[in-house]
């Protein structure tokens, strides 16, 4: 529980302090950057174990929708047991936190002897009191992409932040695997784990004081692949880095690998600055031989995050030579300054001559015209680099996304995928124009303002460094307050876009179901407002504060105010204070563009991993020779599904062992109950996904083996559901086959029985879908069916292709499929069954088996689920020509 | 600006941020002017004798400290009232704008605008208005005080100030149409994403969704040469704005040496006039790095503007006191109504449904039974004739109090991205859990909850794309029952449904819904049409015939037809 603390914070300070100041150092600085205080009441008291404390604490007004998350942790002023005037800071994980009741719980582990916050837990009583801080909030974050496992290292002092963790992980979608070592000194400590996940594993190891124990227990698992793995270190401090150490060998990211000690071993108690020592009480363990550890090094493990650098890469040469090129400009701008210094030294020296003074004022504006030249120059062509760079970045993208099992589109909305083509590429923008001239800029500039300020006036130019350190507070301030929001923020602006997106695309809809201010929409909104004025309103201050600091303006008054008197007491000379004025005052804006630099650049690097991911997105695989297709053909051909097991993720099989031929030409009905697989199976020729186990084949030539053109060339698909896109209705039906004709694009909408339809559109077949030709779902449905007819296929996929047909629309549906079917090799799934007769075979799935097959008459002769599902279509029927309890428009009639 | 004003209600606010910007303008421009005689002096024989100025100058940077904070604290209230008020009017609106005012472009153009308003509108006084009313106004009141330093120099600098903000305006001018057409491209490419993402199943099958087939690729071609035409036409902007800041110090800088060296300035005044000259047009820069921000700011208000404008359904201030009772019978007169002119779609249509009683509504395609629905929803104003919910015309009911009474069914079922719990819940936000999972059991949702992974509190995807259409259209109805109105609207509520799971809702409906709900209903599986009180057979956007399934039977007529026709269907075999 114990968090090391960066050192500058971190000091309890030993000498003796005013009761003011006891906190010292660290209590100064941490209430100039901007940390509030409270106090928890203990509310109650439980050990676990016997070395093992939970207490509940009352703690109003801690809770202001800061997002916390696990590993978030609060930092307690406990009192020195030896002398109450002092009192030290210790940071704790909240293992618990319920905000309604404004509680947290913190726990402890008690030792011997004891520092001074255990001290205070072991002596604690309800109702006590203490006082406690919180600043910046380093929480469990996953990276994005998902890792592939999460190994987690702990001991019974970070054991809150790792049931946090665990249970936090056994939240997330695809059950990733969770490997956790934990060292233990009692044996009750191992009782401490209490979180669950589905891929749990855990491993105990008796804490012996060596540090190396750890990392010896996790080789001991042989050689693993640890690609993508995320990794979270908090142990002893030795321990931390003990296993640091090895998992950077190992190739863990930065970005993978989280670790910090959460307290140090030690002998003496309050010697080591940032430790609380713990005398350990280690039973005595058999003195550790040091064997030398065979170097364990885990084949092959590789991070995607690490590519993100690599996407880079191509960039890298054009930026440095715009670094260097900057940093030119950045001295070119200065010296016009100087010049105007000299100048002005000049004037009041008594200099009369005006051709000194142009011949310094055309260099002066010459060079400052220059500098402007060749800086636009140069933001001109990293602009012009960025285009080109995004343009092919953003086309890599969509081919790649192209190529992808179709889970990768199911698994995220439009908004996602917005993103990774879109804005993360667009991210990019600021890291390739931007931040490297900003960044150079930003420093170069003050540097070398300040080393021709110190040369000329060393006194004076020291001075200046106080400004500094004012800006240096209140940008920490101010990031510190605006971080809190950003995540809060981003999720609201999020839950906002998707919230009016789906009301604007259902508006009849939701024009009934919500309106008003205490409707979803309302809700969203006004509760996006109340947390931007929460967040907000109290930034304006330090904003205006910043920007009045770094003012130019403020400078000159700075300067002036030390300037001037030592200007009369004679111990500056007039031009050199006068080249203080000149450039000495805006350098506080330029240090201030560094602070707000950084943050585009982690968004951008972070924009960079996401894409490098969607770019390491495993794809069906393309064969590198790929088998033709026999060019016989008569009527359709032969599809033969062999042993054929899938699913979406390897836990959920969907399909076990499918053994299924369509013979050319002929017929093939899926039917079966809700959730049988008969969709995943019909997809499954589509190649959206690649089977799992078995293979299918087209003419005896494996799906996989065939190019990506002529798969698509051979089978043709009606699903039910979307299916125009956002073009012309020639287009849509030409959309498989884009050199299509207007004569045989009209010829197919024909025999779809759509083509009077769409005479009757405002342009005809240049009506573009969703603008002015607006269609029915019938209507649609047969844009689709003479989509179908122009591509010509040999092997046909019918998925609920009349699901939403309106009844003149379905007669005329059912005549546009009636034609479409004819000749070729068909697999149709529906749950009409009336419909299905016909068919040369129907094939029953149930829990994604095959448990029936034949025609029509011979399924309902043998009874069993088809003659089930056949009694229930039959009895629809029936009961519609009757009139009995299927009748909808009996609601409300009685 | 103008566009700008008329969206605040808080007009105190407004004057008193004017007052500050002014109070912060002058002092800002002061402090700068005291530098005069301060540097003056101090480089003058007697040093001293500038310390009386620099005690004023202290003075006045504190006093521009404290104004500068209350004017960015007033644009902060401003900024805020206006953003809590532009999204209210925005939402309200959508309320009130007829659904056929959105395509596809409004829809996602309002979309866009709804989720970005916010930090937009919060931010945008407080930090770009503000600073660039103290720039401007802080430079050009510098240029004033210099008139009385010297009325050349003076001149000079209200001459440069006036060239800059000329240029300023100049480039943003340049760059204001290939911003649009930039802005246009992007979205496009937002939209073909979209597409891409919802669509990719078809796209896939059809080998169209790559990079260089597909309608994203020539998107982005296009997004791609916005984005050049728009670099290109940034230079010129960049250039004359760069020349014309050059060419202004150059002036002044000219003047003052020129001033000097006749001997009308000290060299003290001198040195003190360079020092102030260098910061003078120092705003401009900063307004011209404003400038992207300034642009986006317009651009945002303009869409806002968009939806703000557009024409809406008008409402009475009050709805009449009778129209609150808990049956509602519907009533058509002779209405009229169609999409485009010269197309109607409806053609005088009479139509009386008794409060409590069933009606279907049956016909071929494009007869106008959905839109019939709609038009008692007022998606819509009819076009001649009326619509009467209980004896009154919907066009003299708040939309407010129409559309609380109605739960409605569409055939095609968009949820949004939340859990079924919660979707269900929209019906009634304030119902309790027990109703919220009754309603639920009564849509057969029990089953589908259990199937899933978080049971009800199952995310249904976008749109609810993660469900199937018969599970969209169960949570549809599981929404309305919760709902409990007098007026229940079923546009082909169960056509996604298999048979067994239609029977069972069709029996949950009847047995959820109070029996003085009024029911209008358009189905197409007969199964369903049957029992009603009547049944309405529409045609060619007019009531063809009216009756119970015995009357329009036995009369033999369109309706008999349309009935053997679809049983025909019924028998239809694939193959």
């Amino acid at each position: 529980m114990r968090l090391g603390l960066p050192p500058f914070i971190a000091d309890p300070s030993r000498e003796k302090t005013a009761v003011g100041t006891r906190r010292g150092y660290t209590g100064a600085m941490m209430r100039a950057f901007g940390a509030g205080e409270w106090v928890l009441t203990v509310r109650s008291v439980q050990d676990v174990t016997e070395h093992y404390r939970r207490i509940v604490v009352d703690a109003p007004g801690l809770f202001d929708g800061t997002p916390y998350g696990p590993g978030s942790f609060i930092r307690l002023w406990v009192p020195d047991p030896d002398d109450p005037a002092r009192e030290h800071q210790r940071g704790y994980t909240i293992a618990a936190l319920d905000e309604a009741a404004e509680q947290l719980t913190l726990e402890f582990v008690l030792h011997e002897p004891a520092g001074p916050a255990c001290h205070w837990a072991a002596n604690v009583q309800v109702g006590d009191q203490i006082a406690a801080t919180r600043w910046g909030a380093p929480r469990f974050e996953p990276p994005v992409p998902a890792p592939a496992g999460y190994l987690l290292v702990g001991d019974p002092a970070s054991i809150p932040a790792i049931n946090a963790i665990v249970e936090e992980i056994g939240r997330l979608p695809g059950r990733p695997p969770v490997d956790v070592y934990l060292e233990y000194t009692h044996d009750d400590d191992r009782t401490l784990l209490t979180a669950a996940a589905p891929g749990l594993r855990t491993t105990w190891v008796r804490r012996t004081g060596d540090p190396d124990v750890l990392v010896r227990a996790i080789e001991a698992d042989g050689t693993r692949d640890w690609s993508d793995w995320f990794a979270w270190v908090t142990v002893e401090t030795a321990a931390t880095k003990a296993v640091r150490g090895r998992l950077k060998e190992w190739g863990f990211p930065k970005t993978h690998l989280k670790a910090q000690g959460y307290w140090s071993a030690g002998k003496q108690m309050g010697l080591s600055r940032d430790t609380e020592a713990v005398d350990e009480m280690v039973e005595p363990a058999p003195p550790v031989e040091p064997v030398a550890t065979p170097a364990v090094t885990p084949a092959a493990s590789r991070w995607q995050a690490s590519s993100g650098a690599a996407l880079l890469a191509p960039l890298k040469r054009t930026l440095v030579i715009a670094g260097v090129v900057q940093g030119l400009v950045s001295l070119a701008e200065l010296v016009p300054f100087v010049l105007l210094a000299i100048l002005a030294a000049r004037l009041l020296d008594g200099e009369r001559d005006p051709s000194r003074f142009w011949t310094l004022g055309l260099w002066a504006i010459g060079l400052m015209a220059a500098a402007a030249v060749v800086s636009a120059v140069l933001l001109f062509a990293l602009h012009l680099m960025d285009a080109r760079f995004g343009l092919a970045l953003r086309r890599r993208l969509v081919d790649r996304i192209a190529r992808v099992p179709l889970g990768w589109f199911t698994d995220r909305n439009s908004a996602a995928v917005h993103k990774v083509v879109y804005d993360d590429v667009a991210g990019l923008h600021h890291l390739t124009t931007h931040a490297v001239v900003d960044a150079v800029a930003a420093v170069v500039t003050p540097v070398a303002v300040l080393v021709t300020l110190f040369v000329v006036h060393p006194g004076l130019a020291a001075l200046l460094l106080i400004p500094l350190i004012a800006v240096y507070i209140l940008s920490m301030r101010m990031f510190n307050a605006s971080s809190y929001g950003i995540a809060t923020f981003e999720a609201k602006l999020a839950e906002v876009s998707e919230t009016a997106g789906a009301h604007l695309a259902a508006q009849a809809t939701a024009r009934i179901y919500d309106r008003g201010d205490d409707a979803r929409l309302g809700r969203v909104l006004t509760s996006r407002a109340a947390f931007l004025d929460s967040w907000q309103r109290p930034l304006t201050g330090l904003k205006t504060a910043n920007d009045l600091v770094t003012r130019p303006t403020t400078m000159l008054a700075y300067l002036l105010v030390l300037g001037v008197p030592l200007h009369v007491l004679g111990w500056i000379s007039a031009g050199d204070l006068v080249l203080f004025l000149l450039v000495g005052t805006t350098f506080g804006a330029r240090l201030m563009a560094v602070a707000y630099g950084f943050v585009p650049i982690r968004e951008a690097l972070a924009a960079a991993r996401e894409i490098a991911a969607t770019l390491a997105e495993p794809v069906l695989a393309q064969p590198a020779d790929p088998t033709p297709l026999p060019v016989v053909r008569e009527r359709g051909r032969r599809v033969v599904f062999e042993s054929v097991t899938f699913g979406y993720d390897e836990a959920h099989p969907v399909l076990h062992d499918v053994d299924l031929t369509l013979e050319p030409g002929t017929v093939t009905a899926l039917v079966g109950p809700s959730g049988a697989g008969k969709t995943s199976l019909a997809t499954l020729l589509a190649r959206f996904h690649d089977v799992t186990g078995g293979r299918i084949t087209v003419d005896g030539v494996d799906l996989r083996d065939l190019a990506t053109d002529e798969l698509y060339g051979a089978v043709a698909f009606v699903f039910q559901g979307r299916s125009l896109v956002r073009e012309s209705v020639h287009d849509n039906i030409a959309l498989g086959r884009p050199d299509a004709t207007r004569e045989q694009v009209e010829q197919a909408a024909r025999a779809a029985q759509v083509h009077e339809r769409i005479s009757r559109l405002p342009r005809g077949y240049d009506s573009v879908v969703g603008e002015d030709a607006v269609l029915s779902g019938g209507e649609a449905q047969r844009v689709a069916v003479a989509r179908a007819l122009l591509a010509d296929p040999a092997i046909l996929v019918l998925d609920e292709a009349t699901a939403h047909a309106d009844p003149e629309s379905e007669h005329l549906v059912q005549a546009a499929l009636s034609e479409l079917v004819r000749d070729r090799t068909v697999l149709v799934v529906s749950h009409r069954l009336h419909t299905l007769t016909g068919a040369d075979r129907i094939v029953v799935l149930d829990q994604g088996r095959i448990v029936d097959s034949g025609r029509h008459d011979e399924l309902l002769a043998r009874g069993g689920l088809y003659r089930e599902l056949w009694d229930a279509d039959q009895a629809a029927i029936e009961s519609g020509a009757q009139g009995d309890a299927t009748d909808l428009a009996k609601v409300g009639a009685r | 600006m103008k566009g700008l004003l008329s969206l605040i209600g808080d007009r105190a606010a407004v004057r008193r941020y004017g007052w500050w910007s002014l109070a912060a303008v002058v002092v800002r421009a002061a402090v700068l002017l005291v530098l005069i005689p301060l540097l003056g002096n101090l480089f003058s024989a007697t040093p001293a004798a500038a310390l009386p100025w620099l005690a004023a100058l202290v003075t006045l940077v504190a006093a521009s400290w404290l104004a500068e904070q209350r004017f960015v604290a007033a644009g902060f209230t401003i900024g805020f009232d206006l953003l809590t008020g532009v999204e209210r009017r925005l939402r309200r609106r959508l309320e009130q704008v007829p659904v056929g005012w959105f395509d596809d472009t409004r829809r996602s153009e309002v979309q866009a605008t709804l989720a970005s308003v916010g930090k937009e509108m919060c931010q945008s006084v407080a930090y770009i208005v503000s600073p660039a009313i103290s720039s401007i106004g802080s430079a050009f009141l510098v240029g004033v005080g210099l008139l009385f330093v010297n009325p050349w120099l003076g001149a000079a600098a209200l001459a440069c100030w006036l060239v800059s903000a000329a240029a300023y305006w100049l480039s943003g001018r340049l760059l204001r149409d290939a911003d649009r057409a930039f802005a246009r491209s992007s979205h496009e490419v937002g939209a073909r994403i979209v597409e891409l993402a919802r669509s990719q199943r078809v796209l896939r099958a059809n080998g169209r969704a790559g990079a260089s087939v597909g309608a994203l690729g020539t998107a982005l071609g296009k997004h791609q040469r916005a984005t050049l035409r728009l670099l290109g036409w940034s230079v010129p902007g960049t250039i004359v704005f760069g020349v014309v800041h050059q060419l202004s110090l150059l002036a002044v800088a000219v003047v003052t040496v020129r001033l000097f060296l006749d001997g009308a300035i000290t060299p003290g005044e001198a040195v003190a006039l360079i020092v102030v000259l260098v910061r003078f047009l120092e705003p401009f820069v900063t307004l011209s790095e404003l400038a992207p921000a300034v642009e986006l700011f317009r651009q945002a208000l303009g869409r806002i503007r968009l939806l703000l404008d557009a024409e809406v359904l008008p409402e009475p201030v009050a709805s009449p006191a009778s129209s609150a009772a808990a049956a509602a019978a519907v009533e058509l007169r002779g209405v009229r109504f169609g999409y485009r002119p010269g197309q109607p779609v409806l053609d005088g249509v009479d139509l009386v449904v008794p409060a409590g009683t069933t009606t279907a509504i049956v016909g071929p395609s494009g007869s106008g039974k959905s839109t019939l629905l709609d038009l008692i929803t007022r998606t819509a104003d009819v076009d001649d004739g009326a619509i009467l919910v209980d004896g009154v015309d919907v066009r003299d009911l708040r939309l407010d109090d129409l559309l609380g009474r109605v739960a409605m069914v569409h055939q095609d079922v968009f949820l949004h991205d939340g859990t079924i719990d919660e979707n269900v819940r929209d019906g009634r936000p304030d119902a309790d859990a027990a109703a919220v999972r009754a309603a639920a059991a009564a849509a057969q949702l029990d089953e589908v909850a259990a199937r899933l992974p978080d049971g009800w509190d199952t995310r249904v995807g976008e749109g609810g794309d993660r469900l199937s259409g018969g599970e969209r259209q169960r949570v549809s109805i599981a929404r309305a029952i919760l709902r409990g109105a007098p007026l229940l609207l079923l546009d082909e509520a169960t056509s996604a449904l298999d048979v067994r799971t239609e029977q069972a809702l069709v029996a949950a409906l009847a047995e959820h819904t109070a029996a003085t709900t009024t029911t209008v209903v358009v189905a197409h599986r007969l199964s369903t049409i049957a029992s009603a009180d009547q049944i309405v057979f529409l045609d060619g956007g007019r009531v063809v015939e009216q009756g119970t399934l015995a009357e329009l039977l036995a009369a033999d007529g369109r309706f008999a037809a349309y009935w053997r026709l679809r049983e025909r269907a019924g028998d239809w075999v694939l193959a």
